[in-house]
């Protein structure tokens, strides 16, 4: 029993609990209030349609391609935009880390692992549709654009062939993305997590192809970029993984790095 | 109410807090002193469950705040200025975070009204002074209603209005029954706002009573008088447990003495006393006779300057 001196006069509750719901709603609040965020998910838009739109298939020699191929070179921007949904997700978590606000954060969620669900949510469905919806608008546009020139067969869905480079463009894209959010959360500063991102994803295959005599390069096609492109740009590559392997191997390291950064998150000072 | 128990922390083989215990009652103001690098942040840290312990725990309102079902009804928390994304607007930050509580645009809207900041909060946080940011951090820590309020130097660069706004907020938080702790370095301040005062030094607790409690024991209560014939009055009083100082040429200042007996004493000899009053130390003197044994990062005086 309290006594009269301890009793508290009752405010009104403004507070509810806790919930994934909650948090997936501030994410989404933290996500689009930023102006970083609209800029690199514009440039991401704009360089996969863009390069399908104003580059030509097919290169120069004017051969009729395949099916295949002539779908690839609709993706290719996504090889770029690669680049801009890495730097979104990595500022993901570093942008909190960089201002302080990670504190904030955590001490409204302090089951931290909450926040971790939240953040890979929120920016997982953005990223998830906006990369599906570029894809398949590169797809679309390059082939109305390019097709009647070439005077190649009719490509278009029906083909398994291309469903699976049109779609897994896309899905390569909103993975990448999420590498790169898990990166940020894990090194937890911007610099730092670009460079890392910039040596896993460019520098470190680049390196490895020319340093490596030809025959030890088989396992080249186990970094990240080339897991990645196995899904869809598989031609590029004929040491290259089969197409779902390749994108198994990829959705592999991102999960393991999504624990890598739960256990941080989970266990150490804010 | 904070229950802080045997709380200690350790950064590699430096000890930042150690084996703190002290707890925080509801219903009045708390304040926590201590010099640069006591341990005072760190356990405001630590109470909030942002740092982990290295051994004891810390309850707020009764139990570990990480189970707690809804953290923003219970503790609510402002540690560092402008702890915002530079770009985002006040409005969005306090929006994200009370979502993650249910806490609407309604709710958001009326404690920036409260803070002051109906003006900007549509502005980027970027461009806030940092009593504009500080005012964006009591709103977060306003915003969930919480029955616990933890600060860390809130009156950090706020004008002298903002400190008296802050000054009545948290004695009405604690009129409400909210439990009130908070860190400041401003002493004249704290001895306005707070009644209870919790001390520390190099990570241990020096003292744990109320404001009044801890000058009256710090520091010795002194009786000045101011006499024409000063040393004359010396002479009289000269007594082994009875300490004086000459503050001018007839200015005395007595410690071990009642300002009655002093008055007695004058009168039977026929002394003249122009001024007899009792000077009580302040709690910044207070303060600095509890921690001087204690300071982390001491200035070594002013030679070289």
């Amino acid at each position: 029993m309290p006594t009269a001196a301890t009793v508290i006069r009752p405010r009104e509750p403004v507070a509810g609990n806790l919930t994934m719901t909650g948090v997936l709603r501030s994410e989404w609040t933290k996500f689009r209030s930023v102006r970083s965020t609209w800029w690199l998910l514009s440039t991401t838009v704009i360089l996969t349609v863009g390069v399908a739109v104003f580059v030509s298939p097919g290169g120069a020699s004017g051969k009729p391609a395949s099916a295949a191929a002539f779908a690839r070179s609709t993706e290719y921007g996504s090889v770029l935009s690669q680049l801009a949904l890495l730097v979104l997700g990595v500022m993901v978590f570093t942008g909190e880390y960089h201002s302080g606000m990670i504190r904030a954060s955590l001490s409204v969620v302090p089951r931290r692992l909450l926040l971790l669900w939240g953040k890979l949510g929120a920016f997982g469905a953005v990223v998830l549709a906006l990369s599906l919806a570029s894809s398949v608008a590169a797809f679309v546009l390059g082939t109305l654009v390019h097709q009647p020139h070439g005077g190649r067969a009719h490509v278009w869905f029906g083909d398994p062939q291309v469903t699976r480079i049109v779609i897994g463009a896309g899905l390569v894209l909103a993975v990448t993305g999420i590498f790169g959010l898990a990166i940020g959360a894990i090194i937890r500063n911007t610099a730092a997590g670009l460079s890392t991102i910039a040596a896993i994803f460019f520098v470190l295959p680049l390196l490895l192809r020319l340093a490596l005599p030809s025959s030890d390069q088989g396992f080249l096609r186990l970094m990240p970029s080339n897991a990645a492109g196995a899904l869809w740009n598989a031609a590029l590559s004929p040491t290259s993984l089969s197409p779902w392997t390749g994108f198994a191997l990829l959705c592999g390291y991102t999960a393991a790095l999504v624990a890598v950064a739960a256990w941080r998150l989970r266990r150490g000072d804010a | 109410m904070i229950e802080v128990e045997n709380l200690t922390k350790r950064y590699g083989d430096k000890v930042a807090v150690d084996g703190l215990t002290f707890s925080v009652a509801p219903g009045v103001v708390t304040g926590f002193l201590g010099p640069n690098g006591a341990g005072k942040s760190t356990t405001l840290r630590m109470i909030a469950a942002l740092d982990v312990p290295t051994s004891g725990r810390v309850r707020v309102n009764g139990r570990d705040y990480r189970s707690s079902p809804a953290p923003m009804a219970e503790l609510g928390l402002l540690l560092e200025a402008k702890a915002v994304h530079p770009g985002r607007s006040a409005r969005d930050h306090l929006l994200a975070i009370g979502q993650t509580a249910g806490i609407g645009k309604a709710r958001v809207n009326e404690v920036i009204e409260m803070v002051g900041l109906g003006d900007v909060a549509r502005k980027r946080v970027g461009g806030f002074s940092l009593g504009m940011g500080q005012r964006v951090g009591i709103a977060v820590a306003l915003l969930g209603r919480p029955r616990t309020v933890v600060m860390d130097e809130p009156v950090n660069g706020l004008d002298p209005e903002g400190v008296r706004w802050i000054r009545a907020l948290l004695r009405t938080l604690a009129d409400e029954g909210c439990t009130v702790f908070y860190s400041s370095h401003l002493m004249s301040e704290m001895a306005q706002t707070a009644t209870n005062l919790i001390v520390i030094g190099r990570g241990r607790l020096i003292s744990d009573s109320t404001v009044e409690q801890f000058i009256a024991k710090t520091t010795a209560t002194s009786v000045v008088v101011r006499s024409p014939e000063a040393a004359r009055l010396r002479g009289l009083l000269g007594r082994a447990d009875v300490r004086i100082a000459s503050d001018g040429p007839d200015l005395l200042r007595i410690d071990g003495i009642t300002p009655e007996e002093v008055g007695t004493i004058a009168l039977q000899a026929g002394v003249p006393v122009f001024d007899l009053r009792v000077e009580r130390a302040s709690l910044e003197e207070a303060f600095m006779q509890a921690t001087h044994d204690s300071v982390e990062y001491g200035a070594t005086g002013l030679e070289n300057l």
